[in-house]
């Protein structure tokens, strides 16, 4: 059985006549230690499957296996505690706490579960060493979501969630993010799984998954992913 | 169609429900605090102008040192700006109530007239007899509408025993008629006070109750009081300054134009008068006491004839004294031979009865006797039958077994004959003759040898065998028994048969040998024959025996029968023989009984017949007692007479004399503040208006910087959507329209609710208490227009003008600069950081806590001061309601220390000190002059005090302890007045200033203050006799103070119990005057409830409003928490913790603040009678830091809610 694994995946919100299903009957499944490209268009369902493998929804119905355990009857203090050790989340726009220094930010991860590493090496490992004392507000982006990803990392998690982390950064600056997560998932074999819209992604993934209508229209794996470094968008 | 724009507006406010409802509430709350307790205090002043108006209430009372005359009402009538003058008369008067003296003050009242009293219930009295009372006294005395009362005059005591007392000035009652029907109940305009509240300290009430009666009841020329209302008084507001000018301009004209005038008028016609009665007083008492003379020698004739009727009484005594006593020796020798008689008659009886007891014994020892003899016999009889019987069965036994043994032999014997019948050789008839003959003879010795054998009792066989077989040998011995030959021929013939030899020899016979064996046959047969005659001769002897015993005791048992015949016999005789005696017995008693009778009765007659004789004795001794005591009387009532006499030419004298001394006329002319009544009304609501601008403008600012806080937030929230419309093209004042009309929204509908809530919700609560303090019949809403304006646009102004200042904040931006995300708050180090160590012990989300509360100061200091404000609010609410709990030991315990003060009036002082001395439960006490006074300033203010005059300058020490204003103790008073601190303030009056005291008859004199005293509840003038008597001359002490014994359990049943003697005019213990004191304070502390209430509403819409902000403001970084997986407890516990610690410091700042501010309270609550000074216990702060406390846990449990539906997803979805 896969590591991850989606079996007919259905959201649906609000009712009557203003439901909308935002997955509708979505099938997949990642390999431990792969790094899974979702790809899609805004609207086809990857943010919505994000969410519910991150513990932070739950389908209307399907079944969704992480590590062999179903979560998709998790009560919500199930899916904190699930989110607490399993999960780590990089955002878009980082949502570090303002109010703390970098690291303090992945302390504020790292204290609440059992098993995390060392916030201070944690850091040092996405190459932010030299910062580590400074606020987010005295950061950079890029340097800001590699708190993130760092404070995501901390936790040690089996699943490292990333919905379009580079959005919000420059190219140069999203790729340096992106051969980060990349060389984090061969090294330290932590599953990873990406969400973006840009295409031209596709070749750095062990698979991929595309999503369209709520759908996976495809699923197919790749060999020899190329290097973030050779790709080109 | 609704601009788009617009559309936003309201949904803005649709969607921004929660702010818009705290914008609101805080107006609401601050509006109708700012308005509500002075609209109150307004609408209780109206009420009283109007139920003044209503009721006619004088504007002007005017009174007099010797009364006003109907010239006097004309006069004033006619002085320009009078509307209406009014003679009236009223006086105090005693009445009971159960058995304590009340006192009443009786008014008249005038259809049409000045102060109306106001008809509660029945009807107001038409005829002469007729009352009406005030409510107070129905509940007091429980009497109902229809029931009568009675008066009593208050001088009663004085006039009896002054019937001739000459007195010029109106003393005694006025009022004819004692007794009266009640028609109704009645609220008195000129004393709105209502008993049950603070009457009892800020002004002592002339009377207890207050009764109405028509005009017609009074007979008096002279009025008490003139009173006069205003042409112009109606429509202004009493209270008001142009109303009180008024009447001031009205009084100075009275006071230069006619004053004067009609004092003299006044004088000159009492004294006149004054000496026309002394006239006629002297005819009347030379007239009477002719009259005395006369009756004086009738009385001692009386005498004489009475003493000669005595006299004869006596020697009629002395007769029936001896004739009794004869007669009573008679009778008693009668009685004493009855008695003897009867003595050996009892003696006799009592013989008898003894003889016929031992009688009785006799029997009763013959009885047992013969019992025993029977039992004896039956015994015998059975003995003796068994005997016999086991003796037959013996016998019969034997013969039985004997019987066996002949059968057997005898068989044995035909079964050999038989054997020998068949053999041929049968059994000889010669063989069976010498068979038969030898055992004939055998049996014969067998018989011999067995009887004496049997006899002795031998039984074994064997021997009996072995006995018979001797004998037989010597039988075989002794031929001359012929024994042999027997044998020998039944040997013969026996040997003779062949057949038997052969028989035998074949052995068919069994157990036989040989021919011998037969011959034991033989012998056995004749030894049964033995035998059986030896058993058959014992039977006969047995029978014998038998006959003998039943012969012997049937003559037993006759002897017996014979013997219990004479027993009963005996016994009959003995029944008769008592039945005799105690017949005899109850003829004895009879005999007895009728004695006693006679003699009891004799007993009787003689008793009654010396009784009779000591009646008369008595009724002899009590004439002499009565003659000696008539002329005893008489005695007396000449000396009497001559003293009277004497006396009243004194008095005559006197009275000229006393006339020629009458003081000039003085008039006092006042305005309505001389009704204390008027003035609580003035002071009340003075104080509670001081207290209210005090929490109003706490409470603004409060609510000012909470509604500036969320408006802020608000614009700030919608910075993106602001740099939109500018981005659209909108102008920057369209956009602020926008944030215009929500707060003009909010705030205008809060100061509409707000002035609802001021000039109608806080008004009637305040009602709620007015009522139980005065006695208005209603109380009227009023809305004013200019405060309630004011209060609304102070807050519209506050609110609108801080979201027009955010929203211009924001829009000066430019549009690509608000539509970028505001850069959250930079996190910043906070001092405690530089502090290492300590930084590094905290935790790590302490830290975090640490630094927010320093991100957001501003909200921290809204927190802190919105707290800090309602607690120091509350403080002071707590501040008055424990101020005013401790007044009463301040002045009961600290200054009063004395037990109980009573006052007996002059006249009655001596009896009073002999009380005390008597008393067991007055320990000591010291002698006073006790005196309701008032005191005025220059400019004519008047306090109503209490004064206290005591004989020597330290006198008061041990009783009352005097403290001037620095807290030095008063050891002696000096010269001049004490006057306690309160008076002083109300007064505007300091140590060394002159005042003037004036006194219930209207003499007043100036004096200087030697010093103020401290002084908490009521008021007081201290003074020693020498300072009074400079002032008003005589020194009369009337009074005591005195400490109880502590051993006594109910001080205030002590006090009434005294009360309810005649002589005494008050008695009051401490004890009830503590009891009493609670209600006194009732509307102050009710107040502070409202107040309290509201305040702990503004904490609670300031701890809300706060939360709901700090949530808002970091929506995205709670999210990201939840996100990272902290549970909700954590969560919250992260939030929360800012907020107590916010709490805990606002509490910290806000308990001083309290503190500081509820000392300004003493100022603020300057009452007449009431010295405020500020206390507030520990449990206070306690309290109110509770409360906050609460207030921040509930809101905690609410912001906890709305933690809860934080949506990270949708949080994190996008920028801000």
């Amino acid at each position: 059985m896969a590591y991850i694994e989606f079996k007919e995946v259905r959201k649906e919100y609000g009712s009557g006549e203003a439901k909308i299903k935002a997955l509708d009957g979505a099938d997949f499944f990642v390999e431990q230690g792969e790094l899974a490209v979702i790809l899609g268009s805004s609207g086809a369902g990857k943010t919505t499957a994000l969410n519910i493998l991150g513990g932070m929804d739950i389908p209307t119905s399907g079944q969704v296996m992480v590590d062999g355990v179903d979560i998709s009857g998790y009560k919500k203090r199930q899916l904190t505690a699930y989110r607490r050790t399993d999960i780590g989340f990089v955002f878009q726009f980082y949502n570090l706490v303002p109010n703390l220094t970098a690291l303090e930010n992945v302390e504020l991860a790292a204290q609440v579960c059992k098993d995390s590493l060392d916030p201070a090496k944690t850091l040092e490992k996405v190459g932010l060493k030299e910062r580590m004392g400074n606020f987010p507000s005295q950061l950079s982006g890029g340097e800001q979501q590699r708190v993130a990803i760092a404070r995501a990392l901390a936790k040690n998690p089996k699943l490292l969630l990333c919905d379009e982390p580079t959005g919000a950064l420059d190219y140069a600056t999203g790729k340096q993010i992106l051969q980060l997560l990349q060389e984090t998932c061969r090294r330290d074999k932590i599953t990873v799984i990406l969400i973006t819209h840009n295409s031209a992604l596709a070749p750095m993934a062990d698979r991929l998954i595309r999503f369209k209508s709520g759908k996976v229209v495809e699923m197919s794996t790749n060999e020899n992913p190329t290097p973030i470094e050779n790709i080109e968008w | 169609m609704l601009k788009a724009s617009v559309k936003d507006i309201l949904r803005t406010i649709g969607k921004e429900k929660k702010r818009f409802f705290s914008i609101m509430t805080i107006t609401i709350l601050g509006v109708t605090m700012m308005t509500g307790l002075q609209a109150g205090c307004e609408d209780l002043r109206l009420s009283a102008d109007r139920f003044y108006d209503e009721q006619r209430l004088f504007d002007v009372s005017i009174m007099s040192t010797l009364g006003l005359t109907k010239e006097d009402v004309e006069v004033i009538a006619s002085m320009e700006g009078i509307e209406l003058a009014e003679g009236s008369y009223s006086e105090v008067v005693h009445t009971k109530k159960g058995e304590i003296n009340k006192t009443a003050e009786i008014k008249i009242f005038q259809n049409q007239g000045l102060n109306q009293p106001y008809l509660v219930e029945g009807r107001l009295p038409k005829g002469k007899e007729e009352i009406a009372v005030t409510a107070a006294y129905l509940r007091d005395t429980g009497k109902k509408i229809g029931d009568w009362l009675e008066i009593e005059e208050r001088e009663k005591e004085q006039e009896e025993e002054a019937e001739d007392e000459l007195s010029v000035e109106e003393e005694g009652s006025n009022f004819p008629i004692t007794r009266f029907q009640i028609t109704g109940t009645i609220i008195d305009v000129m004393d709105i006070n209502n008993a049950d509240g603070s009457a009892a300290f800020r002004a002592t009430p002339n009377a207890d109750y207050t009764f109405f009666v028509i005009r017609e009841a009074v007979e008096t020329e002279v009025y008490s009081a003139v009173y006069a209302s205003l042409e112009e008084g109606g429509p202004l507001l009493c209270y008001s300054p142009e109303y009180e000018g008024k009447v001031l301009s009205v009084i100075e004209a009275i006071e230069s134009d006619i004053v004067e005038q009609r004092e003299r008028a006044r004088y000159v016609q009492i004294t006149g008068e004054a000496y026309e009665k002394i006239e006629e007083k002297e005819g009347e008492m030379r007239e009477e006491f002719t009259k005395a003379e006369q009756e004086l020698s009738d009385a001692g004739k009386e005498l004489e004839d009475g003493k000669i009727e005595i006299a004869e009484g006596w020697q009629e005594l002395a007769d029936g004294k001896k004739e009794l006593e004869e007669k009573e020796q008679e009778v008693l020798l009668e009685i004493a031979d009855a008695k003897a008689e009867l003595a050996d008659a009892y003696e006799q009886l009592n013989q008898g009865w003894v003889a016929l007891n031992e009688a009785e014994k006799q029997i009763n020892i013959g009885e047992a006797q013969l019992e025993e003899g029977k039992e004896l016999l039956r015994a015998k009889e059975a003995e003796v039958r068994q005997q016999l019987l086991e003796a037959e069965i013996n016998l019969q036994q034997k013969q039985q077994e004997n019987q066996a043994k002949t059968e057997q032999l005898t068989q044995a014997l035909e079964g050999i004959k038989a054997a020998l019948e068949g053999m041929g050789s049968p059994w000889s008839e010669s063989l069976e003759t010498a068979w038969n003959a030898y055992v004939e003879q055998t049996t014969e010795i067998a018989a011999k040898t067995m009887a004496p054998l049997m006899e002795r009792g031998e039984e074994d066989p064997a021997r009996i065998e072995a006995a018979i077989g001797e004998a037989l040998q010597q039988a075989m011995a002794d031929p001359v028994t012929g024994y042999n030959e027997n044998l020998a021929f039944l040997t013969t013939e026996l040997t003779s048969n062949i057949g038997l030899e052969q028989l035998i020899s074949s052995g068919m016979i069994p157990g036989m040998a040989d021919r011998t064996e037969l011959l034991s046959m033989a012998t056995g047969q004749a030894t049964c024959n033995a035998t059986a005659s030896i058993l058959q001769k014992a039977v006969q002897t047995l029978e014998e025996q038998r006959s003998y015993a039943e012969k012997e005791i049937a003559a037993g048992w006759a002897k017996l029968e014979a013997g219990e015949q004479d027993l009963l016999a005996g016994r009959e005789q003995l029944s008769a023989g008592r039945a005799e005696v105690i017949e005899n017995y109850q003829k004895y008693q009879d005999g007895v009984k009728e004695l006693e009778e006679n003699e009891a009765k004799a007993h009787q007659e003689f008793s009654d017949a010396r009784k009779e004789l000591l009646e008369g004795e008595a009724d002899l001794l009590e004439g002499e007692q009565e003659i000696a005591e008539g002329e005893q009387e008489l005695a007396q009532h000449q000396q009497e007479y001559l003293e009277k006499k004497e006396d009243a030419e004194k008095k005559i004298a006197d009275a000229k004399a006393e006339v020629s001394k009458i003081d000039m006329t003085k008039w006092y002319v006042q305005d309505r503040s001389s009704l204390s009544g008027y003035s609580n009304v003035k002071s009340d609501t003075g104080a509670i208006e001081s207290l209210a601008t005090v929490f109003a403008v706490v409470f603004f600012i409060v609510a000012i910087l909470m509604s500036l806080t969320t408006v802020t937030r608000m614009v700030e929230e919608e910075r993106g959507l602001i740099g939109t419309y500018k981005a659209l093209g909108f102008q920057d004042d369209e956009i602020g329209k926008k944030y215009l009309t929500y707060t003009l929204a909010a705030s205008g509908i809060g100061a509409v609710l707000g002035n609802v809530g001021g000039f109608v919700v806080l008004p009637e609560i305040l009602f709620v208490f007015f009522r139980v303090m005065y006695l208005f019949p209603e109380y009227i809403l009023s809305f004013n227009p200019l405060l309630g304006t004011i209060a609304g646009a102070l807050f519209l102004i506050g609110i609108v003008g801080a979201g027009v200042f955010a929203c211009y904040h924001e829009v000066r931006h430019l549009p690509a600069h608000l539509m970028r995300p505001k850069a959250p708050r930079a996190g910043t180090r906070v001092f405690l950081e530089y502090i290492v160590p300590l930084w590094r012990r905290m935790s790590f989300l302490n830290k975090v806590t640490a630094r927010n509360l320093f991100r957001y100061k501003k909200r921290m200091f809204m927190t802190l001061f919105g707290i800090a404000g309602c607690t120091a609010l509350l403080v002071f609410g707590l501040a008055i309601k424990d101020s005013v709990s401790e007044l009463m030991p301040l002045q009961y315990e600290k200054v009063y220390q004395y037990d109980l003060l009573a006052v007996a009036g002059e006249e009655n002082n001596e009896k009073l000190l002999q009380y005390a001395d008597s008393s067991t439960e007055i320990t000591d006490y010291v002698n006073l002059q006790v005196e309701s006074i008032k005191i005025k300033n220059q400019k004519k203010d008047t306090e109503k005090v209490q004064l206290m005059i005591f004989e020597e300058r330290e006198d008061f020490l041990n009783y009352v302890s005097l403290e001037d204003e620095e807290g030095n103790p008063i050891l002696s008073l000096e010269e001049g007045i004490y006057v306690t601190e309160n008076a002083a303030k109300m007064l505007d009056v300091k140590e060394g200033d002159g005042v003037l005291l004036q006194r219930l008859d209207l003499t007043q004199e100036e004096v200087r203050i030697t010093s103020l005293v401290k002084n908490y509840l009521g008021n007081n003038i201290y003074m020693a006799r020498d300072t009074y008597e400079q002032l008003f001359g005589l020194y009369e002490p009337n009074g005591i103070l005195a400490h109880l014994s502590s051993d006594l359990q109910n001080p205030i049943g002590f006090a009434d119990e005294l009360a309810k003697e005649d002589w005494i005019l008050s008695s009051l213990s401490t004890q009830e005057l503590k009891d009493g004191f609670s209600a006194a304070f009732t509307l102050i502390n009710l107040v502070v409830y409202v107040v309290l209430i509201l305040a702990a509403g503004l904490a609670f819409v300031v701890l809300f409003t706060l939360a709901s902000i700090n949530i808002s403001e970091r929506e995205r970084e709670l999210a990201t928490i939840k996100v990272l997986g902290f549970f909700d407890r954590e969560v919250h516990s992260h939030v929360n913790k800012e907020t107590i610690i916010l709490t805990l410091m606002g509490i910290g700042i806000g308990l001083p603040l309290g503190a500081a501010l509820s000392s300004m309270l003493t100022e603020i609550l300057k009452m007449p009678s009431i010295y405020f000074a500020v206390t507030i216990y520990p449990r206070s702060y306690g309290i109110c830091a509770v409360i906050a406390l609460t207030f921040a846990l509930i809101v905690q449990l609410l912001t906890n809610q709305s933690l809860n539906v934080i949506d990270p997803v949708e949080a994190l979805k996008s920028v801000e």
